[in-house]
Formats: C-alpha cells, sequence, structure tokens
C-alpha cells in the first residue's frame, strides 16, 4: 500500500468528490424537471411553465420550499437511527461514480474490480432504506423497508449476472477496459439478453415504476419514506435520482460504448456522447414509469427469478460457448 | 509500517474494534446489526491496505450488501418486545477473563514468533485469482458451490411453515 | 514489520466474537458474533498472503470462506425462523426443550 498524505496528493480526490457533489445536484435538478416534462407529455398537459423557460426554475423554486419546511421528527421514531438513514441511501449512489469513465483517460479511480465496485456499492442503499422503515416507527414505513430489500437482493442477482457476458468478451473487470474493448462493436449488439436484463433489472433496483412497490402509495401510503419532511425527504428523492442516473451511464458504459461516439464520430466530444446516451436511457424509463402500471409484489418476483434470472443465465451460457469456440474471429471483431 | 500505514491501520483497526465491542455488547439488536455492517466496512478497508482489493470488493458485496440485510430480515421477522440481549453480569465476567487470556496468549505469541515475511509481495490481481479457482482449486470450487445449492435448498425447508 | 500488527488485530477479533458468542442470548447476536470470528480468521490468512510468498492461497480460501459463511447465515437464519415459530422466543438461554 503506498499511502502519501501531502496536500498534494489529497486534493485530486477531494477535487473528484466535489466534482460528483455538484455533477450529482446539477443532474438530479435537471431530471426532476425532464420527469415532470416528459410526464406531462405523456398525460396531454404542460407540466410547470410558470418559473424560467418552460418551468425550468420550478425546482429551484422547489428545493427553497423544501429547505424551509418545518423537520418533522416523528415521537416513536428512533432519532439517530431517523436521521442517518437519508445520507446512508445517498452516499452509496455517489460513490457508484468512483469507477464511472467519463472519457479517455478520465476516470477518478481505474481499479482492476471496478465492474463488481459498481455491482456492490449501489446496492448498499437498500441498508438504508431498511434503517429509514425501521426507525420511523410506523408499520406502513416498516413494510415498505421490507419489500424495498427484498426486491434489491432479487433483482440484484439477475443484475450481476447480465453483466457477466460483457466481462467475458471484454475479457477484463476494469471499467475502462471494457470501454475500450467496445472500440468497433458496441456491445448492446452481441449483448442484447444481457443488456435488457440489466436495463430491467436496474429501473427495478432504483425502485421505479412499474417496479415501485417499496412506495406503492395506494397500500403503503409512501413506503418507508412516508415519515420523511423537508430536508430530509429531498435526500431520498435525490438518493433515487443519482441511483436512475448511475444506472443508466453504466448502462452506457457496458453496452453503448461509453464515451465513444457512434462510428468514432467527433471523439472529442467523449463525456458529451456518454451523458447523451445516458439520458437516451433515462428517458425511455421515464416513458415507462408513465405508461405502464405498478406490478403486483408476486408478479415483481416472478419476473426476478422465473424470467430474468433465466435469460441471463442462458446469455452466460451462450456468451462463453461463442467466446469458447470462435475467440480468435471475435477478438479480430472486437479489434 | 511506515508513518501513513500506521495512520491508516491504526484508524481501521479502532473503527474495527470499536464496532465489534459494539456489536457484541450493544443492548439493541438493531443498531448492533448496523456497526456489524460497519465492523465489516472497515475490515474491508483493512483487505485494501493489504493489496486484496478482490477479496475486499467481495466483502462489501457479499458480507454487507447480502448477509447484513438478510440479518436484518431476520431481526425484523423475530423481534420482541423487551427480550433480554445479554446474559447475567456475572456470566459475562466468567467468560471475559478467559477470552481476554486467550486473546492476550495469543498476541504475545504473535508478537515473539519472528516470521519470514516478504516486505514486497506484488498485489494479486484478478486474473490470477480465476486461475487459480479454475486450476488448482477447482475441486473445492465446485464442491463449494454443490454446497451453497444445498444451503439454499436447506434454508427454505427448514424456514417454510409445515403444512397441517 | 506489518504482518505482526494484522495478526494481532485479527486475534483481537476473534477474542471480541468468542466473548460475543459466549454472552449474547439472543441467537441472531450470537449468529453476528461468530461472523466476527470467521472474519478474524480471514484477515489473518489474508495478511499472510500478503506478507509470505504463497502463491496468494490466503485470498482463495477467504473468497471459499465468504461463500461458506453466507451459506452459514442462511441455514442460520432459517434455523432461528423454525425456531421462532416452534418455540416463540429465539433466546438461546431458554430453548432447553431436549433437557430431561
Amino acid at each position: 500500500m503506498n499511502v502519501d498524505f501531502t496536500a498534494g496528493s489529497l486534493l485530486v480526490p477531494a477535487a473528484w468528490g466535489l466534482g460528483f457533489v455538484l455533477f450529482s445536484a446539477l443532474n438530479v435538478m435537471f431530471l426532476v424537471w425532464m420527469e415532470r416534462k416528459v410526464s406531462a407529455d405523456i398525460q396531454s398537459r404542460w407540466g410547470p411553465m410558470v418559473r424560467g423557460y418552460h418551468g425550468s426554475m420550478q425546482l429551484l423554486a422547489d428545493m427553497v420550499k423544501l429547505l424551509i419546511k418545518e423537520d418533522i421528527l416523528p415521537a416513536a421514531a428512533d432519532k439517530k437511527m431517523f436521521a442517518l438513514a437519508p445520507f446512508l441511501v445517498f452516499i452509496p449512489a455517489l460513490l457508484a461514480l468512483l469507477v464511472l469513465p467519463i472519457g479517455p483517460g478520465l476516470i477518478a479511480r481505474d481499479m482492476g474490480v471496478g465492474l463488481v465496485y459498481y455491482l456492490a456499492v449501489p446496492s448498499l442503499a437498500s441498508i438504508g432504506i431498511f434503517v429509514a422503515g425501521w426507525s420511523s416507527g410506523n408499520k406502513y414505513s416498516t413494510l415498505g423497508g421490507m419489500r424495498s430489500a427484498a426486491q434489491l437482493i432479487s433483482y440484484e442477482i439477475p443484475r450481476s449476472l447480465s453483466v457477466l457476458g460483457v466481462v467475458m468478451l471484454a475479457g477484463t473487470l476494469s471499467m475502462m477496459g471494457i470501454v475500450n474493448a467496445q472500440k468497433s462493436l458496441w456491445f448492446i449488439i452481441p449483448q442484447i439478453l444481457g443488456f435488457l436484463v440489466y436495463y430491467i433489472a436496474s429501473i427495478a433496483e432504483v425502485g421505479r415504476t412499474p417496479f415501485d412497490l417499496p412506495e406503492g402509495e395506494s397500500e403503503l401510503v409512501n413506503g418507508y419514506f412516508t415519515e420523511y419532511s423537508g430536508m430530509r425527504f429531498s435526500f431520498f428523492m435525490m438518493g433515487e435520482y443519482v441511483a436512475l442516473l448511475v444506472a443508466c451511464l453504466m448502462g452506457a458504459v457496458l453496452f453503448l460504448g461509453g464515451w465513444r461516439g457512434p462510428f468514432g464520430l467527433l471523439p472529442q466530444l467523449g463525456p458529451v456522447w456518454l451523458l447523451l446516451k445516458a439520458y437516451a436511457l433515462v428517458y425511455v424509463a421515464m416513458v415507462v414509469r408513465w405508461t405502464l402500471p405498478r406490478y403486483r409484489i408476486d408478479q415483481l418476483l416472478e419476473i426476478s427469478w422465473k424470467v430474468l434470472l433465466p435469460i441471463s443465465l442462458i446469455n452466460v451460457a451462450l456468451t462463453a460457448a461463442i467466446v469458447f469456440v470462435g475467440g480468435e474471429w471475435l477478438r479480430g471483431l472486437l479489434g | 509500517m511506515s508513518g501513513p500505514e500506521l495512520v491508516v491501520f491504526s484508524l481501521l483497526g479502532l473503527a474495527g474494534v470499536g464496532s465489534a465491542v459494539a456489536v457484541v455488547s450493544g443492548k439493541d439488536l438493531f443498531r448492533s446489526t448496523l456497526f456489524f455492517g460497519s465492523f465489516l466496512l472497515s475490515v474491508a478497508g483493512l483487505y485494501f491496505t493489504l493489496e486484496a482489493s478482490f477479496v475486499g470488493i467481495m466483502q462489501i458485496f457479499v458480507y454487507v450488501g447480502g448477509v447484513v440485510v438478510m440479518i436484518l430480515f431476520g431481526i425484523m421477522l423475530t423481534q420482541q418486545e423487551g427480550a433480554r440481549l445479554n446474559a447475567s453480569l456475572e456470566r459475562r465476567l466468567t467468560v471475559a477473563g478467559p477470552v481476554a487470556l486467550l486473546a492476550g496468549i495469543l498476541i504475545a505469541a504473535i508478537m515473539t514468533t519472528s516470521f519470514k515475511t516478504v516486505r514486497e509481495v506484488p498485489g494479486v490481481d484478478i486474473a490470477t485469482l480465476g486461475k487459480l479457482f479454475t486450476n488448482d482449486y477447482v475441486l473445492p470450487f465446485e464442491i463449494v458451490s454443490v454446497l451453497l445449492l444445498a444451503a439454499l435448498v436447506g434454508a427454505v425447508v427448514v424456514a417454510k411453515e409445515r403444512e397441517k | 514489520m506489518g504482518l505482526e500488527y494484522y495478526l494481532a488485530l485479527s486475534a483481537i477479533f476473534f477474542g471480541i466474537g468468542l466473548y460475543g458468542a459466549l454472552t449474547r442470548r439472543n441467537a441472531v447476536a450470537v449468529l453476528l458474533s461468530i461472523e466476527i470470528m470467521l472474519n478474524g480468521a480471514t484477515l489473518n490468512l489474508v495478511s499472510f498472503s500478503r506478507f509470505t510468498p504463497a502463491k496468494s492461497t490466503g485470498q482463495v480460501f477467504t473468497l471459499f470462506i465468504m461463500a461458506v459463511a453466507a451459506a452459514e447465515v442462511a441455514v442460520g437464519l432459517a434455523l432461528v425462523f423454525a425456531l421462532y415459530r416452534a418455540a416463540k422466543t429465539v433466546d438461546v438461554d431458554e430453548i432447553d426443550m431436549l433437557r430431561g
């Protein structure tokens, strides 16, 4: 281990950290506005129009409202845990950005096990959700927390298996290496099954409709964050949107060539391509959210265990066979 | 260990020992489990300092993401009001003495033994680990997968409600 | 040298876990204490694989132990559930149905 405590070496991580916080805050503001506009479009409404151009400043007003709202601590709550939970939900999503390749050679930390890191760290949010549900001292919250944890665990498995095909084709677990392996062919083409499983499982993991059972308002009031309000509530909301964005960014990295333009177009635009691809995935997720009804809990678990898991296993077996038989041909194809 | 390394090691070690003590002595089982999570994270940090990054990541993936959540489930389903967590003070004291003695003897033995150590064993990359798993240790590997399957089925059978 | 520090720390973890396993009355808490002991052992293995030239066998075995520990927790919790259903308690000191 080489540890270095000089001022210069601490400055770089600090700058990355600050960058991540700013990046996610700005994107959450944009995502919330985008979601309201997409939902309005689908429902033939205008959506927010008053503040700023087409309501683009609406979220600033909302944030001011959330900040000055009364901070309510339920009498039955476990106060310390109740205060801790929003951070436990928000921080894992933020930490995942550490292994995101933004552009050629531009990554906070190119770990040799970057992909496993990405699979492991965001799922820690389930503990925060558990804590939120438990500490609220409210049975709807507790039930919502338990449901959410069950859902996260069961969708973790197909999601982890779905990226195995990518690992086999790229021959590396480093996120940078995976982007580099997609020089001539994006992995969405050979790995279409893996991509579909990854995308569906990711939407389920961030708990969006049609998989938003943990907070199904018609049966659980508001799930694990029923008792939260004001600032603490906005942390949960931010965590949810950052998780969605991270899932889509990583989907773009793993399957859509990351910062590479289509057909090698305009390579100097690296980070812009990445954001465009991620937002295309975000847009689809939003359309899905506002057009499909919510699943029941048994349907939700059935989709994971009886549909996604077999598909991802078939995908792993197929990819392994192709890599084993046609390794040479494949290397030529991938450059 | 040089200065900065020693600082990192001490911080992680203190966090680990503190969390472990909280796990075995706390009065609230839910909090104990969360301290168990922070104990596991500090051990994962120690793995990173030992250049075993894959083991560290798996520690987070399997233990913190899997085992801790499972145990939280277990607590929620079996929680009882007013159940006592700790044994009597008398029993705790009778246990603490021998355990402290054992740990003391272990540490004394460790400190007086001279190990044949190498300062710079290069960090193992994941490809080497993968090759070890599929060549030298392929039989244990397969046995562990069978064991996992057996445990999965067994857990379902044991936990399932008996039909009348 | 570093190895001794890591080994001493893992011995401390082992001791804390042992104390917990012997003094906790709740079955889930006993399970937690056993996991702390296991972590002490795996830290030991990983330290040796770092400081001795032994082909990183220690890391391989640590990964095996993690897999077995996960299986152990699953079965252990299933037993706790079955126990809770049968005896309505998870206090290991009160479960003495086999005592004649």
